[in-house]
């Protein structure tokens, strides 16, 4: 079985040096991600029907685009207790499960071409986000203004929730700004990044990281732990659309900076010497993808948490099928990040209905298996 | 196309430990120079400071009149291109796809069908085109070695570097290699690689650089340099050099005394660098 398999993927990946291959592949792994989107929308503890949510849908992308479009939906039947109805299904989709679903998405795509890029510019297949301290460092952040009790609500006179939380992301945000340069700046030794001693001052930094998180959680009270566990296993809990407006154009400068250094990632593999023959800044080349992997995954985890695992798994994933090609691994990987991450949220808070797991712990659950599986393919298709 | 690299009293140290010593060399297009010497005299060394990879604490190297730092990385891949020693690929690349890489600095945009049919003449002549598909982490040494050469020859430049570019072929593939280099050379380009067979040195090389403990002891023609006496005080080995049955050039022969091919040097290096302080004014007319 297992050598079968070795023998397809050979094919798959001989294929997918083909301009039309890939383009159809990348076209195959969009409609999966409308169609898992779509099945976010609908499923929760209220089940709505898939063409009220498309149509829904539809007719609020009109109304935001000013366009003369009626899906025909009858928004003004009166709710009846206890029964669905278009009113409260429609609010349901427009202004919880979408953007729910959407920053899912988003974060799914952050971490996974943050990891994609970063193994590329590393070198390193072990690299991922969390690897050269941006996770821990957002949690550090969270998790010290959870303890010092800071609120910008203090500041504006206001006890909305939403501004702890807001505190909470900023603090996060900046810690995992701070981490990912300290990092950076104790692997820089006599104007070159050394990528070993990158992973490995990364490594001390999340154990001291971890260290700090559980002395906190020691130490706290049972309602400051809740706040920790959100940030140390990652939700999707209370996303609205005012947060993703704030991550799209984070994790859209990635997805539109990287794949133009596709060609570039490449030559690194050949190593930093030769990629330098060949043209290649190698050092700006490396600051520019930890930046901006620093960047995208921070506001992602300042307001999702720390979710572990897609971001080494993902390219992993894809250059099994695909090839080690930079041009289609970067935006496969945003997509199946995507993907992933939707199906991930969807089964975290569906499985335990009333109550939701933390997805952190989903994607670690799958994904720690899925990333052996890959290991052991690929070292017997080496032979 | 003027193709010259001028290298300007090159010195490089890393702590106390000196490398690479006072060397200054040019080397011509259409001229072959072969750079020889002992483990840890600094070959590599010398090459990486040519290559513009390490800079000189002291000194400079200039290609074409101007310091290789002025020129950016891109602009500097369109005219000098350089072999590894070892070349290891971290993702799974299949030959073809590394060779294609050598195309990089040329490409805009995506490759055009003249690049494709480049890569498949380079690789074609150094015999590996029947491994374009293979992965290349599975190609064995030598065939990892002959698409690294397929790639750098790919990069069409003036100017090739190339270190050790032999040390895991057969004897065929090694001829094969020196010969490209010389078609190579008589097309207008300047070629700096360094040697360890003194022999495929003496056969295509123009001129030879040997180097003892990062001095450039000798420089001159092979036959010029590579006699036995030079020989004897860089490398430590009696040696007898005949004239090639067939070429124009020296031929190296070790000679065994007692079962032993090596005699060691002078014990002490100061006695050693006396010796060939000597030497250097004697059997090396070029230098200085």
């Amino acid at each position: 079985m297992i050598s079968k398999l070795i023998v397809w993927q050979a094919t798959t990946q001989r294929y997918s040096r083909l301009l039309p291959v890939r383009i159809a592949f990348l076209l195959v792994l969009l409609m999966i991600l409308v169609f898992i989107s779509l099945s976010a929308v609908s499923t929760g503890a209220v089940r709505i029907q898939r063409d009220v949510v498309f149509k829904v849908s539809v007719d609020a992308m009109a109304e935001k685009l000013h366009l003369d479009y009626d899906s025909g939906l009858d928004y003004s039947a009166r709710c009846l207790p206890g029964q669905s109805c278009i009113q409260r299904d429609a609010a349901l989709v427009r202004e919880i499960r979408w953007p729910r679903v959407i920053m899912a998405g988003l974060v799914g795509a952050s971490l996974a071409i943050a990891g994609t890029a970063l193994q590329g510019a590393l070198r390193n297949p072990l690299a991922d986000p969390g690897l050269i301290g941006a996770s821990s460092g957002a949690a550090v952040g969270a998790v010290t203004a959870i303890l010092l009790g800071v609120n910008i609500g203090d500041v504006l006179h206001s006890d909305a929730p939403a501004l702890a939380r807001l505190t909470q992301s900023l603090f996060a945000f900046g810690a995992a700004l701070i981490t990912t340069f300290g990092v950076f700046r104790l692997a820089r030794w006599q104007g070159r990044t050394d990528s070993t001693s990158l992973l490995l001052i990364g490594l001390a930094i999340n154990t001291m990281a971890s260290a700090y998180i559980g002395l906190a959680t020691f130490i706290s009270d049972i309602r400051e732990v809740n706040d920790i566990v959100f940030w140390t296993l990652g939700s999707f809990a209370e996303i609205f659309w005012r947060d993703v407006y704030v991550v799209v154009p984070f994790t859209g400068l990635s997805v539109v900076v990287l794949p133009f250094l596709a060609r570039q990632l490449n030559l690194m593999t050949l190593g930093e010497a030769e990629a330098q023959h060949l043209g290649v800044n190698a050092e700006r080349l490396r600051m520019i993808c930890v930046a901006l992997a620093a960047i995208t995954v921070g506001v992602s985890v300042a307001f999702a948490g720390i979710i572990g695992f897609v971001g080494l798994v993902v390219p992993h994933l894809i250059r099994f099928f695909t090839g080690p090609d930079h041009r289609i691994v970067l935006p496969a990987s945003v997509l199946t990040g995507a993907i992933l991450m939707i199906a991930a949220d969807l089964w975290a808070r569906t499985v335990a209905i009333p109550t939701e797991v933390p997805v952190g712990i989903v994607t670690a659950l799958f994904g720690g298996p899925v990333f052996l599986v890959l290991i052991i393919l690929s070292r017997r298709g080496r032979g | 196309m003027v193709n010259h690299l001028d290298a300007q009293h090159l010195h490089y140290h890393i702590g106390k430990a000196t490398l690479v010593r006072d060397i200054s060399l040019q080397v011509n297009g259409g001229e072959i120079l072969a750079i020889v010497g002992p483990n840890g005299a600094g070959k590599t060394t010398l090459l990486k400071l040519l290559a513009g990879d390490l800079h000189p604490q002291s000194g400079q190297v200039l290609l074409n009149g101007h310091p290789l730092h002025h020129h950016k990385p891109l602009e500097l891949a369109r005219q000098r291109a350089v072999m590894p020693q070892q070349a290891s690929v971290s993702l799974d690349f299949t030959a073809y796809e590394v060779a294609l890489m050598g195309r990089h600095p040329h490409i805009r945009g995506s490759e055009t069908r003249e690049d494709h049919r480049i890569v498949e003449e380079a690789l074609h002549r150094t015999e590996v085109l029947h491994l374009r598909e293979q992965l290349y982490a599975t190609l064995s040494g030598g065939e990892k070695a002959r698409v690294t050469l397929a790639r750098v020859l790919a990069q069409q430049t003036a100017i090739l570097l190339l270190d050790e570019p032999t040390s895991t072929l057969d004897l065929r593939h090694q001829h094969m290699t020196m010969q490209i280099m010389r078609e190579r050379a008589k097309t207008g380009v300047a070629v700096v690689a360094v040697l360890h067979d003194l022999n495929l040195a003496a056969m295509y090389a123009d001129r030879i650089g040997m180097i003892h403990s990062g001095q450039l002891a000798f420089i001159g023609t092979p036959d010029e340099v590579l006699t036995a006496a030079n020989i004897h005080a860089v490398f430590g080995l009696a040696v007898e050099v005949l004239s090639h049955p067939t070429h124009q050039c020296p031929l190296i022969v070790p000679l065994a005394t007692n079962g032993h091919v090596a005699t060691p040097p002078e014990i002490g290096a100061s006695a050693g660098r006396k010796v060939l302080a000597d030497q250097r004014v004697t059997s090396a007319p070029h230098l200085g």
